[in-house]
C-alpha cells in the first residue's frame, strides 16, 4: 500500500484529504504544518506528499525547500495544495521544488490522478 | 381481523401467555423484551389509577400498567407469583403487571379466531383474536394498544 | 454522505476555533498589539474557511472570505498600516464571515446589504493603499470556480468524438528530476489514455565520465492515439511544462499501427532499461524492496513513530452519545454499589469486616470513576466567552456608548449541557449591563470616570458550582428609582422595608422593567425576570449587587452538571421525593400556634411574622386523601423562580444528597409537578419535585376550586 504524507493545518482538509485518500487505497499519514512534517519524515517514508502552502511555523514552501535540500528525502513527489491558481504562486511552488499541485477545493478523483500520476 | 393478520394463515408466532385472575392473555414474543419479578413500584401523581407507578429496570425509568385494571377488569393484587413483563413499543418501554406467566405459545395465524362479539367493550379494543388450546381460550392482546394516551395526556 | 457530513460537522467545528483567531488576532491588531505572527495567523484563519468553504460549496462564504482574506494579506505584506478605523472594519468584516458561517450551517441568512458594505470596506481599504488588487483582481472569482484548475479550457471546449493521433516530443530538463517527476511515470500515463508507441532518443548521453548521475539525456517521442482530446494530454504534463522541452502535434493520419523506432514490442524493454538508468540516482529512497533495517534503527524508528502518535493524539474526538452511555452506567454502577453497602450493612456485616472495607474503598473509586465521567463532558466557558466580544461591540454601538469587555477564567470548566444554555442568560445580562449600567461616554466623563465604560466577566468555581460574575463601572443601580417603580407596579407595598440588596433584586420582579420605553436592545421582550427563571431552570441562581456610582455585579451560579442535582431526600407518605437543593430556603419544625387555616381547605404558616401557604406534598400529590397534622412533620421553605416563597409540609427528611437525574418523560410523560425521576440507595425510583410548578398549581387550586386536580383524575379513571 502506498503512503501518503498531508500536511494541512486545518482539520477540515485534513479529514477531506484522508477520507479520499484512504478511499482510494492509500495509506495516510497527517502532520499540521511544515515543521511537523518534516519531523513526521524522520519516522516514515512517504510515497507522495501532499502539503498546504499558508500554514504556521513552517510554510509550505519551507517544506518543500527543506525536503529538497535533504538527500535522503529530496525524490519524494510534493504534491502543493493551493487555493491560488495564479500562475505566480505555481511559480513559487515550483522554484521551491514542487512536483505538482492541487487547486482547493479539489475534485477527489482528480486528487487521486494527480498522486497516482506522481507516484505510479 | 386485520388484513395485516389474514396475510398468511400459516405464519408461527409465538406467543407469551399470562394470566389475570381467572382469565388468559397472550402477546406477541416480539413485543416483549423481558420478564421480571414484581417490585413495588414508587407511585406518579395525577396519573391514571391503571398506572402501578415506575420502576427502576437497570437504569431505566420504567411506568408499569396494571394490565387488569388496563383491560377493565379487577386490580391485580401482587403475590409472588406476580410478574412484570417488560414491552417495548416503538421507543417506550413499559412494564405490565400480571398475575403470572403461563405458557409460551407457538399458533399459526389460522389458529387465531376472530374476538367473540361477547366480551366487554374495554377487553374488545385490547383483545386482536381468541386462541384455543387444549380446552383452554387465550385472548391475544394488541401490545401496541396498551400504553394508554393517557401516558402522554398527563402532561 | 455520512462521512462527507462528519467532515462538514469538522469543518464547523474548525471554523469556530478559527473565528476566534480572527477576532484575538484583530482585537490585538486594534490594540496596536499585534506582531506578524498574529497577523499570519489571522490571514491563515480566514484563508481555512475559504478553503474548507470552497470544499462545501458556500459559495457566498467563499466570496466574502476571499475579500476579506485579500485585505488581510495587504497587512500581512505590509501594504496596509492598521489603525483603529482599519480595525473596525476588518472587525465588522470578521463579524459578517461569524454570521456567513452560521448561514452556511443552517442559521439565518445574512443580511446582504450588511455585506456588501463590509465587502465595500474592505475594498476601499485596498484601494487607498494602492496598487493592491493584484491578488484579488485576476482571479477575484476563483475561490468560486470549482472547476480545479488542471482542467483547461479545451477540455471545457467538450473532448473530441474519435481518435486523434497525437505527436508528442518529450525532452525533460535535470529540474523535472529534481522536483521528483519522473519520465517513466509520464509517459505511461501517455500511453494509458490510449494506444501508442514511444521512442527513446539516447543521442545526448554522454559518456560515462562526463556523465551527471543527475543530469537529464534522454528525449522521447510518444505517438498517441486516443479520444481523450489534447487537453488530457496536456494535463498529464501540466506540472513539468517548466522543466522540459515538449511539443504536442496533432497528426492527421491515423497511423496508430505505424511502428516508430523500437515499435510496440520493445516498449517493456525500453521502459527497463529505462527505469534502471532514472532509478539509479534515486535508489536510496525511491522505496524500492525493503531493504533489512538494523534493529538498532528500526527500534529509533518505532520509538519516533510513537512518538509522534503521543504529539497528534493529545486529544479524541468522541460521539457525546458514548459518553452519555457512559454516564449513565456509572450512574448505574454508583446505584449499585450503594445497594451493595447496604445489602452487605442490612446482613449484619461488622463495620470493619473486610467485606465492609471493601465496600468502601469500592465507594471511593466508584466516585472516582464518576466524577472522571463527568469530567469528560466538562468544557471550558471560553466558547461562550468567545461570543461576548462582538456582542459587546454591537450593543455598544447601538446604544452610543464606548465599553470594553474583559474576561477571566475562560478555562473554568462545566458540563456541556450546561454550556449550552449559559449563552443565553450571560447575554442578556451583558446587555442589561451596557444599557442600563454603562452610562454615555459625557456623563462618565462628568462623573469624572474614563469615558470607555468596562465591562468584566468572570467564571470561577465555588464551591461545587460554576459561579459567573458580570460587572460593570457604571452608575449602579438607582435605588429610589427603582423602589418607586416597583410600588407603582404594586410588586410592593408602598410602605414596605427594603435593604439594599432586597431593592436592587427588584429589577428580576416579573413586570418589572427600569425603562419607561423599551430600548431597541432589551426590545427583544426579555426582562430579568425571564433571565432569573431560565438561569433557576438550570438550577441556579442569579442576584445582583450595586454601588451607587460605581457599578453592579451580577453573580449567577450554576450547577456544574445537569445530569446530577444535590437534593434533599424526603419522605411525603411511603414514596421518599428529592427536593432540588437550589430552590430550599431552610427547614423548620412547625409548632401548633404557627399553622392556620385560610379559606375552606387551605393552611398558612406563620414564618417570622409572614404567612406562607403551606402545602402538604404527600396530600397534594395524592399519596393520602387526608392532610397530616403539621406538627407532626417537617417544614421545608422552598423559593420559586418568581421569588415567592412557599413552605413544603414533609412527613420526615432523610438527608442530603447527590442523585442522578432520570427522564420520566423518555418511557412515560411530564407529571405535574415533578421535574424529573432518580434511583436511590435501595433501588426504588424516587421523584425530584419542581418546585415552581408544584407551588404555582397549589395556588391555583386554592384559587380555583380548592379541589386537588389528581383526585377528579384518578376518579373518573376509577
Amino acid at each position: 500500500m502506498k503512503t501518503v504524507l498531508t500536511i494541512d493545518d486545518s482539520r477540515t482538509m485534513r479529514e477531506m484529504l484522508r477520507r479520499t485518500l484512504e478511499g482510494a487505497g492509500f495509506a495516510v499519514v497527517q502532520a499540521e504544518d511544515g515543521r511537523h512534517g518534516v519531523e513526521v519524515l524522520e519516522a516514515c517514508q512517504p510515497h507522495v506528499i501532499i502539503t498546504d502552502v499558508n500554514m504556521p511555523r513552517m510554510d509550505g514552501l519551507e517544506f518543500i525547500e527543506t525536503v529538497r535540500g535533504d538527500a535522503r528525502r529530496r525524490v519524494v513527489p510534493i504534491l502543493v495544495l493551493t487555493t491560488e491558481s495564479d500562475a505566480e504562486k505555481k511559480a513559487r511552488a515550483r522554484a521551491a521544488g514542487a512536483t505538482g499541485w492541487i487547486v482547493k477545493p479539489f475534485d477527489p478523483q482528480k486528487l487521486v490522478d494527480a498522486v497516482n500520476r506522481v507516484s505510479l | 381481523m386485520s388484513s395485516d393478520d389474514m396475510r398468511d394463515a400459516t405464519t408461527k408466532r409465538e406467543l407469551i401467555a399470562f394470566r389475570i385472575g381467572e382469565q388468559e392473555f397472550c402477546v406477541d414474543i416480539t413485543t416483549v423484551r423481558e420478564i421480571r419479578g414484581f417490585v413495588p413500584a414508587t407511585p406518579l401523581p395525577h396519573a391514571p389509577a391503571y398506572v402501578n407507578g415506575v420502576i427502576n429496570l437497570r437504569g431505566t425509568v420504567l411506568p408499569v400498567i396494571d394490565l387488569g385494571l388496563r383491560m377493565g377488569l379487577a386490580r391485580i393484587e401482587p403475590t409472588a407469583r406476580s410478574v412484570i413483563v417488560v414491552a417495548k413499543m416503538e421507543h417506550q418501554l413499559f412494564g405490565l403487571l400480571v398475575d403470572a406467566v403461563s405458557d409460551i405459545l407457538t399458533v399459526t395465524d389460522e389458529a387465531i379466531q376472530p374476538t367473540p362479539n361477547v366480551a366487554s367493550e374495554l377487553a374488545q379494543s385490547f383483545v386482536r383474536g381468541v386462541i384455543a388450546l387444549e380446552g383452554r381460550m387465550i385472548s391475544l392482546i394488541a401490545a401496541e394498544a396498551i400504553p394508554p394516551r393517557q401516558l402522554d395526556m398527563a402532561a | 454522505m455520512s462521512a462527507m457530513d462528519d467532515i462538514r460537522q469538522t469543518f464547523f467545528e474548525e471554523c469556530a476555533e478559527q473565528m476566534t483567531e480572527v477576532e484575538t488576532g484583530l482585537l490585538a491588531m486594534e490594540a496596536g498589539a499585534a506582531d506578524a505572527d498574529t497577523v499570519n495567523a489571522v490571514f491563515r484563519a480566514v484563508h481555512s474557511i475559504k478553503g474548507g468553504a470552497g470544499a462545501f460549496n458556500f459559495t457566498e462564504l467563499v466570496a466574502f472570505a476571499h475579500v476579506f482574506e485579500t485585505t488581510l494579506d495587504a497587512v500581512r505584506a505590509g501594504r496596509l498600516t492598521v489603525g483603529a478605523e482599519q480595525a473596525a472594519v476588518l472587525l465588522r468584516a470578521a463579524d459578517v464571515l461569524a454570521d456567513l458561517v452560521a448561514a452556511a450551517h443552517g442559521g439565518a441568512g445574512v443580511d446582504a446589504e450588511r455585506r456588501e458594505a463590509s465587502s465595500g470596506e474592505l475594498a476601499k481599504l485596498l484601494g487607498e493603499e494602492g496598487g493592491v488588487a493584484d491578488a484579488g483582481e485576476g482571479d477575484g472569482m476563483e475561490g468560486l470556480d470549482f472547476t480545479p484548475v488542471a482542467v483547461s479550457f479545451e477540455d471545457l471546449a467538450g473532448g473530441p468524438a474519435g481518435a486523434q493521433d497525437f505527436r508528442i516530443v518529450f525532452r525533460p530538463h535535470a529540474g523535472l528530476y529534481a522536483k521528483a517527476n519522473e519520465a517513466l511515470r509520464l509517459i505511461r500515463e501517455c500511453l494509458a489514455l490510449g494506444e501508442g508507441s514511444v521512442a527513446c532518443d539516447t543521442g545526448a548521453v554522454p559518456t560515462l565520465d562526463a556523465l551527471d548521475p543527475e543530469g537529464a539525456y534522454l528525449s522521447w517521442t510518444i505517438v498517441l492515439s486516443t479520444t481523450a482530446g489534447e487537453a488530457a494530454v496536456r494535463e498529464i504534463f501540466e506540472f513539468v511544462e517548466l522543466d522540459c522541452d515538449l511539443t504536442i502535434e496533432t497528426v492527421s493520419a491515423p497511423s496508430t499501427a505505424e511502428a516508430q523506432p523500437g515499435g510496440d514490442a520493445d516498449i517493456a524493454a525500453l521502459l527497463a532499461r529505462m527505469q534502471a538508468e532514472i532509478a539509479q540516482p534515486a535508489a536510496e529512497m525511491d522505496a524500492t524492496p525493503p531493504q533489512p533495517v538494523p534493529p538498532e534503527a528500526e527500534r529509533r524508528k518505532t520509538t519516533r513513530r510513537a512518538e509522534d502518535g503521543v504529539a497528534t493524539a493529545s486529544s479524541i474526538r468522541v460521539e457525546l452519545e458514548r459518553v452519555d452511555r457512559l454516564i449513565d452506567l456509572v450512574g448505574e454502577l454508583v446505584i449499585h454499589q450503594v445497594m451493595l453497602a447496604q445489602r452487605a450493612a442490612q446482613a449484619g456485616l461488622a463495620a470493619r469486616s473486610e467485606v465492609a472495607v471493601g465496600f468502601d474503598e469500592l465507594e471511593q473509586l466508584t466516585r472516582e470513576i464518576q466524577d472522571s465521567v463527568m469530567a469528560i463532558r466538562a468544557q471550558p466557558v471560553k466558547s461562550v466567552f468567545q461570543k461576548l466580544p462582538r456582542l459587546v461591540r454591537e450593543v455598544a454601538g447601538v446604544t452610543g456608548k464606548s465599553v470594553g469587555l474583559v474576561t477571566e477564567g475562560e478555562y473554568t470548566e462545566v458540563d456541556k449541557t450546561v454550556i449550552e444554555r449559559l449563552s443565553d442568560p450571560l447575554t442578556h445580562m451583558i446587555r442589561n449591563a451596557i444599557d442600563h449600567g454603562i452610562e454615555t461616554p459625557d456623563r462618565r466623563i462628568a462623573a469624572g470616570k474614563p469615558a470607555e465604560g468596562t465591562i468584566r466577566v468572570a467564571a470561577m468555581h465555588r464551591s461545587g458550582r460554576i459561579v459567573i460574575e458580570v460587572s460593570d463601572d457604571g452608575a449602579g443601580i438607582d435605588r429610589p428609582v427603582v423602589r418607586d417603580i416597583a410600588v407603582g407596579k404594586g410588586l410592593i407595598p408602598a410602605g414596605a422595608q427594603l435593604s439594599d440588596d432586597e431593592t436592587d433584586n427588584l429589577i428580576f420582579l416579573p413586570g418589572f422593567s427600569t425603562k419607561e420605553a423599551v430600548s431597541e436592545l432589551s426590545g427583544r421582550g426579555v426582562g430579568m425576570d425571564v433571565v432569573k427563571r431560565s438561569i433557576q431552570a438550570l438550577g441556579g441562581r442569579v442576584s445582583i449587587s450595586s454601588q451607587p456610582g460605581k457599578g453592579s455585579v451580577f453573580t449567577m451560579s450554576l450547577p456544574l452538571t445537569l445530569a446530577v442535582l444535590d437534593g434533599m431526600v424526603v419522605t411525603a407518605g411511603d414514596s421518599a421525593l428529592v427536593v432540588p437543593i437550589t430552590a430550599i430556603v431552610e427547614t423548620l419544625k412547625p409548632r401548633r400556634g404557627d399553622v392556620s387555616s385560610f379559606g375552606r381547605d387551605n393552611a398558612l404558616i406563620n414564618v417570622r411574622d409572614s404567612f406562607l401557604p403551606l402545602i402538604d406534598v404527600a396530600c397534594e400529590l395524592g399519596y393520602r386523601a387526608t392532610p397530616t397534622d403539621p406538627v407532626l412533620g417537617v417544614v421545608v421553605l422552598v423559593e420559586s423562580d418568581n421569588g415567592q416563597r412557599s413552605a413544603l409540609l414533609f412527613d420526615a427528611i432523610q438527608g442530603q444528597r447527590q442523585v442522578v437525574i432520570k427522564s420520566l418523560e423518555a418511557n412515560y410523560g411530564r407529571v405535574p409537578g415533578v421535574a424529573a425521576a432518580t434511583i436511590m440507595g435501595d433501588g426504588r425510583v424516587a421523584l425530584i419535585l419542581d418546585v415552581d410548578m408544584l407551588t404555582a398549581q397549589s395556588r391555583f387550586e386554592q384559587i380555583a376550586s380548592g379541589q386537588p386536580a389528581f383526585n377528579s383524575f384518578v376518579q373518573a379513571a376509577e
